[in-house]
């Protein structure tokens, strides 16, 4: 049987550290006030977080060098992460898609269209094509009249409605 | 004890019975939506109360106010999304309790505690307002900054096993609030000039994203490895088991209080509320290893400490005329609506809406319950949808919600990438609980501190000088010592034993 992969958390820690880094040399380009005195200028919560941000970032990462030693061979390399979360990375890419047309197509047709396809994306081999349509039409006409005309929600018109 | 019979002949009347029960219900199916929250209800709603007099007018608004902070629980136990903001932490044992095949009986629990936890809120408003508004006026920024500090003490409670994890998520929720402008002086920070910056990311944004959109990409990596099946109990009780609310009966009480005090004081809210009750319950348990694993006495905890917060938050705006939250401002709005003027007059000069309030708080929590207990059974079938229609649909919903709280397309894009961020935390067994805990108590913490030194410049000693302000503060340092001194008492113990 096939050993259960882990996941090294090294570059997430290297990531949270330059966040820090960079949360770090960017507090330096906040505006000065003339009202600001020891211990309560803007910048201080900012360089607190970020060296506490830091801190903990090697932390983890000393934490995660020990945990990859003690298991070799069992970590999952970043393409095979990848080819794991494809259908997150897909879905995500759709529901930007979504977003972007949602004020320029309106939420009717937008809805519409992106239920068709995140449905026959999630649903294949589980649902014919009519089905897909039917659920997107549902989706789409009943989530618009529940917010629109039940609970009078301004959603965007659009091209349709 | 009068004002209640003033409130009494309003209230219970047909049409006072409709505009509550109409106003609960309209609440539960908003906080039950994620994205949709109670302020977005009072809101849409103010406008109308206008036509329905000052009576039923408010006892609408608190019906949308009850409704919506129980409602949550439905999706947060459900699906694992929070409704609204007061339902992270039901969450955190709830989700795992119905992934357990028992989502009827953490529903059940939920809302025993709502009622609960709502209930004696109600009556401490009712009985002792004017005293526990005192009480809210002895907060400076020195106690708040250490009510701050004591709620980031929570991160030992609910990070697990892993409180460096907890402590880095907190942090992610603090420099998610450190972009837009400062809370004191208004300065820039991080916008790197974009417009869309400049007013920082919104609660909703922020909160669906790493709630709802990181549970949704979790879980189509469960549909596309085939793992979407929920086990389901199909039988709703309306009470929980008799030994399970014996054995809570401490908790009851001790998440009520809770809730109520922090209900009282302003710009709390509900969530930090819960995070405390959670926190303290967990530390008086017998069993605390079985928190975050779908633990009765974590949702009851949760539940009955946001709940509380009702009423607690109707104590400032009442007899101060300062509200608690955003939903007790709008509340507020709807009281000058009708010409009253909140305070210690209103009390004296509107005894009967005073009245109108309290009898209206009290049958909402009860309609609350009632309604709850009878759409429970179908609300829970929520689980057995297929998630390849399900998940689409939870999208939209929080699309429209996250869009019609600002009407801002950038807070669309906020929640997406959240989202992504969240579900790589997630699998990378980050707790997301305290990114929240962080997001709501960073700004809290800089604001009070801040105000603290300016209006005692050079004085940091007022901190720990305050009497409320020092308990606040040793309380946060026992906070975070109490689970390593335990162990070590009990690792002690045992060695002297063997």
């Amino acid at each position: 049987m096939k050993d259960k992969m882990v996941i090294s958390d090294k570059p997430l820690t290297i990531a949270l550290f330059t966040l820090g880094a960079a949360m770090y040399f960017f507090s330096y380009f906040f505006r000065e006030s003339q009202y600001t005195m020891t211990g309560s200028k803007t910048e201080t919560l900012p360089r607190i977080s970020a060296v506490l941000l830091m801190i903990f970032s090697v932390i983890l990462f000393i934490q995660s060098v020990k945990r990859d030693r003690e298991n070799k061979g069992k970590i999952s390399g970043i393409i095979d992460q990848f080819k794991e979360d494809k259908s997150v990375y897909i879905m995500f890419c759709l529901t930007g898609l979504y977003i972007f047309f949602f004020t320029r197509l309106g939420f009717m047709v937008s809805t519409f269209l992106y239920t068709i396809v995140a449905t026959f994306l999630l649903g294949r081999g589980k649902i014919r094509w009519y089905g897909i349509l039917i659920i997107a039409v549902a989706i789409s006409v009943c989530s618009y009249l529940f917010f629109a005309k039940l609970l009078n929600v301004m959603v965007p018109e659009g091209i349709l409605i | 004890m009068e004002y209640l019979l003033l409130g009494v002949s309003h209230i219970l009347s047909f049409e006072g019975f409709v505009y509550l029960s109409g106003g609960v219900l309209m609440g539960i199916i908003f906080g039950a939506i994620p994205g949709f929250t109670a302020t977005l209800g009072i809101a849409l709603l103010l406008p109308f109360t206008y036509a329905m007099g000052p009576f039923h007018g408010l006892s609408t608004l608190i019906g949308i106010y009850v409704g919506a902070t129980s409602g949550g629980l439905i999706s947060a136990t459900l699906i694992g999304i929070p409704g609204t903001g007061a339902s992270v932490v039901t969450t955190i044992d709830g989700f795992p309790m119905a992934k357990k095949g028992l989502a009827n009986h953490a529903l059940s629990l939920g809302v025993f505690s709502s009622l609960i936890g709502g209930m004696f809120s109600a009556i401490v408003l009712i009985l002792i307002a004017p005293s526990l508004a005192e009480l809210a006026l002895k907060f400076g920024p020195w106690e708040y900054f250490a009510l701050g500090i004591f709620g980031i003490s929570v991160i030992v409670s609910i990070s697990g096993k892993d409180l460096v994890k907890g402590f880095l998520a907190a942090l992610i929720g603090i420099s998610i609030t450190l972009v837009g402008q400062d809370p004191v002086l208004a300065i820039p920070r991080y916008t790197f000039g974009n417009l869309q910056l400049n007013a920082g990311f919104a609660l909703l944004p922020t909160l669906l994203g790493f709630f709802a959109m990181a549970q949704v990409f979790t879980e189509l990596k469960e549909v596309s490895q085939g793992q979407d099946k929920v086990p389901f109990d199909k039988h709703y009780r309306i009470f929980p088991p008799k030994e399970l609310i014996k054995k809570s009966k401490f908790n009851f009480l001790r998440s009520s209080i809770i809730g109520t005090l922090v209900g009282i004081l302003p710009g709390a809210g509900s969530s930090i509320a819960s995070f405390i009750a959670y926190d303290q319950t967990k530390k008086a348990s017998k069993t605390p290893e079985l928190f975050g694993t779908g633990h009765y006495e974590g949702i009851v905890a949760a539940e009955t400490a946001n709940n509380a917060v009702t009423g607690g938050a109707l104590v400032p705006m009442m007899t101060l005329a300062i509200p608690g939250d955003m939903v007790t401002a709008m509340i507020l709005g709807g009281l000058t609506i009708h010409g009253l003027q909140p305070g210690p007059l209103l009390f004296v000069n509107n005894g009967d809406v005073v009245g109108a309030i309290f009898v209206a708080l009290l049958l909402a929590n009860i309609m609350m319950f009632l309604y709850q207990s009878v759409l429970m059974r179908f609300f829970a079938k929520i689980i057995i949808i297929p998630k390849h229609i399900l998940l689409p649909l939870i999208i939209v919903f929080c699309t429209v919600g996250c869009y019609t709280t600002s009407f801002r397309i950038g807070d669309l894009w906020f929640y997406l990438v959240f989202g992504l961020i969240g579900y790589i935390l997630a699998k990378h067994k980050f707790p997301l609980g305290p990114i929240v805990l962080g997001y709501i108590l960073g700004p809290i913490i800089e604001r009070y501190w801040r105000l603290g030194v300016m209006s005692q410049p050079n004085n940091f000693s007022l901190f720990i000088t305050r009497p409320i302000s020092l308990l606040l503060l040793l309380g946060a340092v026992f906070s975070i010592a109490f689970t390593p001194l335990k162990n070590s008492i009990k690792r002690k113990l045992k060695e002297k034993k063997t």
